[in-house]
């Protein structure tokens, strides 16, 4: 399962270094969604470094969804999808790798965006421990709910408005635990932060159990 | 029932379940109409190309017609609301 | 017109669910005490725990009906049908639960809403199940859509178990269990309490009777309704004259109609 896995990411990731979608065009709309933010709320400086980790948040969901959409539209041509069924890999490895694919590509919008935060929000990254572990827990139960539900609604016409409309409640929690670790950690709460780690490692194991055990049944039926 | 948010507590509950029930009913009442004369309906508007003859395929209808069941092309499908009814691809 | 998705059962349920739930109202309404704390607004009691409860009832009886599905040996379009009626009749439960609850807090909180973690997971509760049933409308083949909504249900009601927990396990505004581990009413109040809970559920079932039903004739629908399109199709086509098929230029069908891989049964 591993091997498929990595040979899934792999090629995943390879694409992406080729067609640049990530990089010229996701990455851009993240840094958009900030400066919406700042123009949204008027500028007002502390009220944004209040909100920061919470509009970071939901700027790296918004980016998330991008990614599974974009993840899942490079096989939908050229019977690409069928050549995945058919290759004979493991679907949970499959499963694996494409969630770590997309998982990657988050992680790299994460820094871009945690740059555009500091620069534009004023946000000042204290305990950078915290920020990090955080970071990389949560983005990878967001890759991993966000490529169940994803291969769920890759099949059909409605996809672009279904999935934002499954995944978004589905994340919830993701934005709720992340938001209040990240505040703890830049200073503005006494809230212990790694306690939300802990719901976000749950949220994290329960999706992707879910992922490995699940993607196969869902694939077969794209 | 003197105070007024108890009454409009009730009246809310009772409001949500007999909104349902009639959308049930409607709901209901359509598809026994669709169902019941599935052929008595008039043929739709759209007008099939004249390209098309007894075609050996045995498929639907060729160029002209929009893709599958838009509401337009189905049986009954113009006289009551596409929602429920309409399947889409 | 008598109702198409009627049935003896739903006759019989439906006329209890009206006499008790007219005995709740009454006993509800007028007969029963006011509370020492909260006043008349304990009347409320009899509306929003019962609703909140067969929303739960409506989410699990999916879930079960999708691991059912699921499970090779029980694999019948029967529990996909369950499924998604009881998911949908759910939601009803959901949303009337999350309006009576609101007038409730508005009441007694001076709030229409707050972001303790009971109202917040219930809230997301039918952000996700108004999610699984936009699934539920979006697929192609039957079979493979039962399959996917199945998967969906599970996750779905993973959420649950966490919101009736919410009043344990974190610290929230919304009151804790009146019966729970213990019993925090008594006398008449409990009792129509626990009539309240009898006759939301003759109505959650008596809803749910004819959801089935509605499921039935959709999927009845589904198979028969484009076959019979197909058909009038072919019959108009007829009618035209017939031109040498060297200028027919039928596009590969990449939207057949969903009927033709139904079940196979497109008759010639």
């Amino acid at each position: 399962m591993w091997r498929d896995a990595a040979l899934v990411a792999g090629k995943d990731l390879r694409v992406e270094l080729r067609s640049r979608v990530t990089t010229n065009q996701v990455a851009p709309y993240a840094v958009l969604v900030l400066l919406l933010f700042g123009i949204a709320f008027d500028q007002d400086r502390p009220l944004l470094q209040q909100a920061a980790p919470g509009l970071f948040w939901i700027a790296v969901l918004l980016c998330c969804l991008l990614a599974v959409q974009r993840s899942f539209a490079l096989e939908a041509g050229d019977g690409a999808r069928d050549g995945l069924r058919l290759s004979g890999m493991d679907t949970g490895g499959i499963f694996v790798g494409k969630a770590a694919a997309i998982a990657v590509q988050l992680v790299g919008l994460e820094v871009l965006l945690a740059f555009g935060a500091v620069v534009l929000f004023g946000t000042d990254l204290r305990d950078p421990a915290l920020l990090v572990v955080t970071a990389l827990v949560a983005t990878a139960g967001l890759a991993a709910a966000g490529t169940l539900y994803g291969v769920m609604a890759a099949g059909l016409r409605v996809r672009e408005t279904l999935l934002p409309l499954l995944v978004m409640p589905v994340v919830a929690p993701v934005l709720l635990a992340a938001t209040q670790a990240w505040r703890s950690a830049l200073g503005q709460s006494t809230d212990g932060g790694w306690r939300w780690l802990g719901l976000l490692a749950c949220f994290a194991a329960i999706y992707s159990t879910a992922g490995v055990l699940g993607f196969g049944t869902l694939l077969e039926e794209v | 029932m003197t105070n007024a948010y108890v009454l409009s507590g009730y009246l809310a509950a009772a409001a949500v379940l007999v909104l349902y029930c009639v959308h049930l009913r409607h709901r209901g009442r359509a598809l026994a109409r669709a169902l019941g004369h599935p052929g008595a309906h008039p043929a739709p508007a759209v007008s099939v190309s004249s390209a098309v003859g007894p075609d050996d395929l045995g498929g639907p209808v060729g160029p002209g017609a929009p893709a599958g069941p838009g509401g337009a092309s189905r049986p009954g499908g113009a006289s009551r609301p596409a929602g429920p009814l309409e399947r889409p691809q | 017109m008598r109702s198409p998705t009627a049935s003896r059962a739903s006759r019989i349920v439906g006329l209890a669910a009206l006499v008790t739930t007219a005995a709740v109202v009454v006993l509800g309404g007028w007969v029963s005490p006011p509370d020492e704390v909260q006043g008349p607004l304990v009347r409320l009691i009899y509306v929003h725990p019962a609703l909140a409860t067969y929303c739960y009832v409506g989410f699990g009886l999916s879930a079960l009906g999708s691991l059912a599905y699921l499970w090779p040996r029980t694999r019948s379009r029967r529990w996909d049908r369950l499924a998604g009626a009881s998911a949908e009749v759910g939601v009803v439960f959901c949303v009337g639960t999350l309006i009576t609850g609101s007038i409730w807090g508005r009441a007694s909180w001076g709030v229409w809403w707050t972001w303790d973690a009971r109202l917040t997971l219930t809230a997301l509760l039918l952000a996700v199940f108004l999610g699984y049933l936009a699934l539920r409308r979006s697929g192609g083949e039957p079979d493979s859509r039962a399959k996917r909504c199945a998967v969906a249900a599970l996750l779905c009601f993973i959420v649950v178990p966490i919101d009736h927990e919410a009043t344990s396990w974190w610290s929230t505004l919304h009151q804790g269990d009146t019966i729970g581990k213990g019993i925090l009413i008594h006398g008449l109040q409990l009792e129509t309490m626990l009539l309240s809970f009898v006759s939301f559920g003759l109505i959650f079932t008596w809803m749910l009777l004819h959801r089935l039903a509605l499921e039935t004739l959709e999927d009845r629908f589904e198979s028969e309704g484009v076959v019979a399109a197909i058909a009038e199709r072919r019959a108009e086509g007829r009618v035209k004259a017939p031109v040498p098929p060297a200028s027919v230029s039928a596009p590969a069908p990449a939207s057949p109609p969903a009927g033709t891989s139904y079940r196979g049964e497109v008759k010639p």
